[in-house]
């Protein structure tokens, strides 16, 4: 009896160290070596995927950068994948970021996506870098009332915003048929919500998994059209537009985390309600 | 052929992930200069970026006759006043920025919370539907509607909760809640979980990341191991 109580003791105290080890183990061996596990669609995937897909011709989107380096591991394949598709699209778009570390990650993306080659789409015809806005929610709030005043000049060639063609169809959030937050926290979807609910504009946001619950009501209230939550949300994203990059090749990783992480939940579960049987405090 | 400026960006980019995640071990030097260096460089890229950003308002230019000039420059002095903190004599003057700050962040937010964060999310709440709707939506708002209830009630303070009728009342309100925060901590898990699995593509080189990473990968490992078992042995021969 003593002896079954010691090992649940043990497992229940067991080496943080030999958890990091394991989980370093998990993830490592199924990006060297994939296994193909199943990722299946989620509603709230799916119609971020449609909000987009069924946008008209010529419809204005603004694409905010509102996430660091931080966070890139979970959102540099969303942010990816979400240009991806507006290139693919007959649609007109402006990069924005609230946060300062956001052109950063923009700049990144686009310089791995070269959209003038791979989509011929035209800088200042089709789409704008415009850069930082600093000052956060008040900054949302001026760029609802006018963008050429955030943004005198654009974010890669520094020249007069007015320069651009498709800045002439861009003044306020009145022009805008879509907002998209790639978000990981304040200013994000609270403040996007407050200063650009009254225009009307239908959202998408894409953020960092424990954002999630913060984010949901204003999915089921009709104020955020679709969102992404997290990086499996961005494998299943990858799957729709049919380009497979780095969420699906972590959602191996990601599965077999979660296993080790219920493993254990689930040992130490038993630990406890094994003692608690046994009188043991 | 790889460049001098490629490689020893690569290497610098493993060193210091790998030396952040041997905290994981313990407490070592090496955690504690990949911390500063964050620190230090993010620190750095934010005074560089904001002074930037002010140098491209006037497009490299000043003028005193660019509209907004004025507004502008009372901006800045009052930025001014934030260093202030650093005073014990002129403290009150950093009080000053911090009230134009939470000032105006107050005005804007109060502008339009209730409508945005109060009444809408009332609205749709109240809106569920349970006939018209396939049995599943039904069922799901049955669900949403009677959690939502049943957690307004059971943090009613005023009114005595000792009728029998509260007890499954609060009850439900608990393992409801309960269910909530343990979703949120499921949250919590996948975003950690997909922030090391980020560091651990850059550290395999997988596209777009650079593939020189992986090459560096192994030996920075051993190395930083070697290390820190050697800073141990060091340490415990001292003592």
């Amino acid at each position: 009896m003593s002896g079954s109580i010691s090992i649940w003791e043990k497992l229940e105290n067991i080496d943080s160290r030999i958890i990091y080890l394991l989980i370093w183990i998990v993830v490592l061996t199924p990006m060297i070596s994939p296994i193909g596990l199943p990722v299946s669609i989620s509603p709230n995937t799916e119609a971020y995927y449609r909000t987009i897909q069924n946008l008209p011709p010529g419809s204005m989107v603004v694409l905010s950068f509102d996430f660091g380096l931080g966070s890139l591991g979970e959102l540099y394949p969303i942010a990816v994948a979400t240009m991806h598709h507006l290139f693919s699209r007959p649609i007109k778009f402006a990069i924005i970021a609230i946060w300062n570390q956001g052109p950063l990650v923009a700049k990144m993306i686009i310089d791995e996506l070269n959209p003038e080659v791979t989509y011929g789409k035209k800088y200042g015809v089709d789409w704008i870098f415009l850069g930082w806005a600093p000052g956060g929610e008040v900054a949302m709030r001026a760029l609802g009332q006018d963008f050429w005043k955030v943004f005198p000049t654009d974010y890669l060639y520094k020249r007069p915003v007015s320069e651009y063609p498709i800045m002439q169809n861009l003044r306020s959030a009145n022009d805008v048929q879509l907002l998209i937050s790639i978000e990981t926290g304040t200013p994000g979807v609270d403040e996007w919500v407050r200063q650009w609910g009254t225009y009307n504009v239908p959202m998408l946001i894409a953020c960092i998994g424990v954002s999630a619950p913060g984010v949901t009501p204003y999915v089921q209230s009709g104020q955020v059209k679709g969102m992404l939550p997290g990086l499996r949300a961005g494998a299943e994203y990858e799957l729709l537009i049919g380009r497979k990059g780095l969420a699906v090749a972590s959602a191996d990783a990601l599965s077999t985390t979660h296993m080790v992480f219920l493993i254990f939940v689930i040992i130490g579960n038993i630990g406890y309600f094994a003692k608690k049987r046994r009188g043991v405090k | 052929m790889t460049d001098i400026t490629t490689l020893f960006a690569a290497f610098c980019g493993v060193f210091f992930t790998l030396a952040v995640y041997t905290f994981l071990y313990k407490e070592n030097p090496w955690s504690r200069l990949a911390e500063y260096v964050f620190i230090g460089t993010a620190t750095g890229y934010d005074i560089a970026y904001s002074l930037d950003w002010l140098r491209s308002q006037w497009e490299g230019t000043w003028s005193t006759t660019t509209s907004g000039t004025a507004a502008f420059i009372l901006a800045l002095l009052v930025s001014v006043l934030w260093y202030f903190r650093f005073s014990k004599r002129f403290f009150w003057l950093y009080r000053i920025a911090l009230a134009v700050v939470v000032g105006t962040g107050i005005g804007l937010a109060l502008r339009t919370i209730v409508f945005a964060q109060l009444i809408r999310q009332v609205s749709a709440t109240a809106g569920l539907t349970f006939i018209g709707v396939d049995p599943w939506t039904a069922f799901n708002n049955l669900v949403t509607a009677a959690i939502v209830i049943c957690v307004l009630l059971y943090f009613t303070f005023t009114l005595k909760q000792e009728a029998a009728f509260w007890k499954p009342i609060n009850k439900f309100a608990r393992y409801a809640m309960m269910i909530g925060f343990g979703s949120a901590y499921g949250y919590t898990v996948l975003t950690r979980m997909s922030m090391f699995i980020g560091r651990a593509q850059f550290l395999l080189g997988i596209p777009p990341y650079a593939p020189e990473n992986k090459m560096f990968f192994p030996w920075v490992a051993l190395l930083l191991l070697a290390t820190l078992l050697g800073y141990d042995y060091y340490k415990k021969v001292k003592k």
